[in-house]
């Protein structure tokens, strides 16, 4: 295996809030459910980009994620493909500094 | 894994707060946190010599906290394999939890940029052969200076308009 940059860290991402719900069964007990809401909450997640090719994608690739968190919580590709279309697979956030293990 | 945000509010930050690190499974690497060197030192010679590992480097990282990076290339199932049987024979809680998010990732990671107050990990000491899996992380952890540098020369020259402008 070649060798790969990993920039990680710690994002903010929006998800989606979910509502508990109760329904009746059949044997009289009420079982608790969970909704898909529309509503979104921004909570912070540990987030690793692993990227590997040539030097010079490499280079690029790593100053564009700088600002580039990617949708996955772990993301490994090859730099051309990343440099090629950077909007599939990250959005532009700013890392957060927390304390994260390698 | 999710996070209460706790206040978090987006700034504009200029601070670099994401880590750069390789990431290979051929290289034999170890993370020892708040260790001596003396006792670094000992473990990595321990294990090139009983896995015939050619040579290393120890890289500190912060105070009491330091890196070993091995210069023969095996394969990761090898590599787990001299990992899991320091982390027995040493008893190191530390280097246990490094290797268990090794295991889970399927590649094993040392940070080569600074993080929060620590610097970035520098060479404190060679042993034997360094041809091999050092001479290539050593070129990859140029690139990834390389990199932090130019990172850090375009926030000297976008900061004075930042600041001008609030």
């Amino acid at each position: 295996m070649v060798k790969k940059i990993a920039r990680y860290g710690t994002a903010p991402e929006k998800v989606s809030v979910y509502q508990r719900y109760w329904k009746k069964r059949k044997d009289g007990i009420k079982q608790r459910y969970w909704r898909k809401t529309k509503r979104t909450k921004t909570v912070l997640k540990s987030k690793r980009w692993e990227i590997h090719g040539k030097p010079k994608d490499l280079y690029k690739s790593a100053v564009l994620t700088y600002k580039l968190i990617p949708i996955k919580d772990f993301t490994t590709i090859p730099a051309e493909k990343l440099l090629e279309n950077p909007e599939k697979y990250g959005y532009e956030a700013e890392w957060v500094e927390t304390d994260v293990e390698s | 894994m999710a996070m209460k945000p706790n206040g978090w509010k987006p700034m504009l930050n200029l601070k670099d707060n994401s880590i750069l690190g390789i990431t290979d499974s051929e290289t034999v690497k170890l993370d020892f946190d708040n260790t001596r060197f003396k006792m670094v030192k000992y473990w990595a010679f321990r294990t090139m010599k009983w896995f015939k590992l050619k040579g290393f480097i120890i890289l500190k990282s912060s105070k009491n906290n330091y890196h070993v990076v091995f210069d023969k290339k095996v394969s990761w199932t090898k590599n787990m394999h001299i990992v899991a049987w320091v982390c027995l024979l040493s008893q190191h809680k530390a280097l246990t939890k490094w290797f268990l998010m090794q295991c889970i990732k399927e590649g094993s990671t040392l940070r080569v940029s600074e993080k929060k107050e620590k610097p970035q990990p520098r060479i404190v000491y060679r042993f034997g052969s360094q041809n091999n899996q050092i001479a290539e992380f050593l070129a990859y952890r140029k690139i990834v200076k390389g990199i932090i540098a130019k990172l850090q020369r375009q926030k000297e020259l976008c900061s004075p308009a930042i600041k001008t402008l609030t």
